[in-house]
């Protein structure tokens, strides 16, 4: 069989049973899906590093283990423990955002500074990309990580729903306000995302 | 467009325009692990040997 078709599952068990290269395949299937995840919520490169680094100490201890049931995709997996291991960090520094998912009161208006004088002179691209990842980063951590994963990652709002540890209709409400606050960002600032 | 246009698709308040606006976004924000940290996972990965307690709990035995 060749080792790109095996599943994640042959070469989780492959590792377990002591084949090293099946957990390096398992390691490059994913980590630049797992990397940027985190790194798209924390934002800083030797921070991404290390929580990536202890997710995969966590995911060889649960394999080594014995414990990892294949319930589903590795991949859910791997990012409900680099979800648990951002939010771990954000307690420690006491940093995760204030603003409740259902609060559509938050003032974004007066905590976004982001007019740009260049917004209203044109509709270019660039500015609109920096318009609108400054509007993201200023959401609270659940609904920027669940827009995250909806948008970019593709995940389904069951799969949301497990990795994050929320009912699906959390998920879906955190969406629904990720987008209502960006559109009230939008609105308050004059930006125009359409080009 | 978020400002005021078409808002209602399968999600709420979610269009194709802004949908691919917030993928560029997510797209541009990318990096990949350093050399030294892969390189500390594979060496993790390698000599990793569960102790005895996480064994026990693996199959449910309790110790005296």
């Amino acid at each position: 069989m060749s080792e790109i078709r095996k599943t994640d599952f042959e070469l989780i068990e492959g590792y377990r049973k002591g084949r090293l290269s099946d957990f390096e395949l398992l390691v490059s299937r994913y980590q630049e899906q797992i990397y940027n995840y985190v790194l798209s919520l924390v934002r800083d490169r030797q921070l991404t590093d290390d929580i990536f680094q202890d997710t995969f100490v966590k995911i060889i201890k649960v394999i080594k283990s014995g414990v990892y049931k294949d319930e589903g995709k590795f991949i859910q997996f791997a990012m409900r423990i680099a979800h648990n291991l951002v939010i771990d960090h954000f307690r420690k520094e006491n940093r995760i955002p204030v603003v409740e998912s259902s609060s559509e009161d938050y003032n974004y208006v007066d905590n976004a500074p982001i007019t740009d004088p260049s917004v209203e002179q044109g509709m270019i691209v660039d500015q609109i990309h920096s318009d609108l990842r400054k509007m993201v980063e200023m959401l609270p951590l659940e609904q920027k990580e669940v827009l995250r994963m909806r948008i970019y990652d593709d995940l389904s709002f069951k799969e949301i729903a497990e990795i994050t540890n929320v009912s699906i209709n959390t998920a879906l409400g955190r969406m629904r306000y990720a987008l209502i606050n960006l559109r009230k960002m939008a609105e308050s600032k004059n930006v125009c995302l359409m080009y | 467009m978020i400002g005021n246009a078409t808002l209602n698709c399968n999600e709420p308040y979610l269009d194709e325009i802004l949908t691919s606006q917030i993928r560029d976004v997510f797209a541009s924000q990318k990096g990949t692990p350093g050399k030294s940290v892969l390189r500390f996972i594979l060496g993790f990965a390698a000599s990793y040997e569960p102790v005895e307690n996480e064994l026990l709990g693996a199959t449910g035995i309790m110790k005296n």
